[in-house]
């Protein structure tokens, strides 16, 4: 029996009433989850830390911390890796699976690798040593082949809940929360296992247990936010010349967190170019333009030009207030 | 001060909330020419602009980001030369509640052809949460059909995180 010790970190009365139910509830076998005293130090294996209090943020401000973090915080923040978020309101069944992931995490190995199935396995064979860090491009790649094909898809992210990606209805259904699919998509640890489903009978009925019905886009920005660490989506090309057909749909959390995105977009939709005549264009690191070549791929907003010069380099206009643009954004944000 | 200063540029047909952004960055009241309405604009507000509304965004060294608004009523479009000189950017702004906001919309884009050119633009189309969710898909598609290479967000002129999304984004795509 392996024993996880769990410390809480500024957590409420109303968390504490909700953790002594869900701690009776978490099954994972040969694993014992004991929680630590209020108030001790945090060192146990896992924090549950209430990112509203001061004493929550405070630790959340540490970055040389290891420990494995449950977040219950008002508002939606991007977990540290490894990390699980719970939005307030808490549910009981939303500490219960955290509490499960960790565990199962504590007791597997470190590292699995991702597996895709049979007919994807041409994306597979091409992934790099680089891919095995991230599933964003496979988590992409399944998207982009379900709307293209109209086809359905159950994909099984072990230990989340499936994802059940219909290419017709452009939506995926799923038990998992938008957090745990950024979880999904920016983890290696978990395991991503394909199966085609045959007919939509089958994709309801496979479906039924989902909870959440998403658009399909709604996922994709979802993903694509994590970030794929640069690497392009399967069966595509730094060379490959693009150009964007409209204007992305923008939604708010992207306008701050990824401004570089419109300025990307703005370019494109003036010339076709290719991700790395992007990256020069912009100067901005590979990654980052990488990632958003794979997010316009996906949303369907971008198209391959084949009659562009891919050898042209683009003449970079500076803009003469870019000083001056600088000091307004710390502005803004300084009275945000 | 010097009307050719940093200065973003503010327009859109009458109504769509041009002084209530501006209002929404300003560090200082607005200034505005508002004169009781006496024509269609009646309809829709008891006061319109009919020179311009001024804002201004101080910067921590002392630099000044002014903030114009141009009048709604198109008769007054011998203004809108004179305060995009120097301008660093155009934000549009269009009402989802008119009766033709994609036809506003060219109009405008048409109108600041030169301008945008030269700077960039930001369209942000207000009321879009009373009127039916087509209008979006509409500015976007005359977007697409002129080839311009613009943002378009829905806002609420009155809030001032959503004018600084739009701010945001002009300036990403200066």
């Amino acid at each position: 029996m392996r024993s996880i010790n769990l410390s809480l970190l500024g957590i409420t009365k109303q968390d504490h009433a909700i953790l002594s139910v869900a701690i009776k509830l978490v099954d994972v076998p040969g694993v014992e989850l004991i929680i630590l005293p209020d108030g001790a130090p945090p060192t146990g294996d896992v924090i549950l830390v209430n990112a509203d209090s001061d004493a929550g943020a405070n630790y959340l401000k540490q970055e040389d911390t290891i420990q494995t973090k449950i977040i219950i915080a008002e508002n939606f923040t991007l977990p540290p890796l490894g990390s699980r978020f719970i939005e307030r309101p808490v549910r009981i069944h939303d500490m219960v699976n955290a509490f499960n992931i960790a565990c199962e995490r504590f007791k597997s190995s470190t590292t699995s690798n991702i597996e895709i199935g049979s007919h994807s396995s041409v994306a597979a064979n091409k992934r790099t040593q680089a891919e095995a860090n991230n599933n964003t491009p496979l988590l992409l790649h399944e998207f982009i082949t379900a709307c293209t094909k109209n086809s359905l898809i159950k994909l099984e992210c072990k230990p989340y809940s499936p994802l059940f990606i219909n290419g017709i209805s452009r939506s995926v259904a799923t038990r998992a929360t938008l957090p745990e699919i950024h979880i999904i998509a920016k983890e290696n640890e978990t395991r991503l296992e394909m199966t085609a489903l045959s007919a939509a009978d089958e994709y309801e009925q496979a479906s039924s247990s989902g909870v959440n019905i998403y658009p399909i886009n709604t996922v994709i920005w979802h993903t694509a936010l994590v970030g794929s660490t640069g690497v392009i989506l399967p069966e595509h090309s730094n060379d490959t010349p693009v150009k964007l057909k409209s204007m992305p749909r923008f939604p708010r959390e992207y306008m701050r967190k990824r401004p570089e995105f419109l300025k990307m977009s703005a370019l494109l939709t003036r010339k076709s170019m290719t991700v790395n005549q992007l990256q020069q264009a912009t100067q901005l690191d590979i990654k980052v333009v990488t990632d958003f070549y794979n997010l316009i791929f996906a949303l369907g907003l971008s198209t391959i030009d084949e009659t562009a010069n891919t050898a042209e380099l683009y003449q970079k206009k500076k803009s003469k207030n870019s000083s001056l643009l600088s000091r307004l954004a710390k502005k803004l944000s300084a009275t945000g | 001060m010097h009307i050719g200063e940093h200065k973003i540029v503010f327009t859109g047909p009458v109504g769509a909330g041009k002084t209530a952004a501006i209002s929404c960055l300003s560090d200082a009241p607005v200034v505005g020419t508002d004169v009781a309405a006496t024509d269609e604009t009646l309809d829709k507000k008891d006061l319109t602009t009919v020179a311009m509304d001024y804002g201004y965004i101080e910067l921590e060294d002392g630099e000044f980001i002014h903030l114009y608004g141009t009048p709604g009523q198109d008769r007054f479009n011998f203004m809108w030369d004179i305060l995009c000189q120097g301008g660093m950017g155009l934000v549009l702004l269009v009402d989802a509640t008119s009766p033709d906001p994609a036809a506003d919309c060219e109009f405008y884009l048409a109108a600041f052809d030169d301008f945008i050119q030269e700077t960039g633009a930001v369209i942000g189309i207000t009321r879009a949460d009373i009127a039916d969710n087509t209008k979006y898909e509409q500015v976007q598609d005359v977007i697409i059909d002129k080839g311009y290479p613009i943002p378009v967000l829905e806002i609420d002129a009155r809030n001032e995180d959503d004018v600084k999304d739009l701010v945001y984004a002009l300036m990403a795509v200066l």
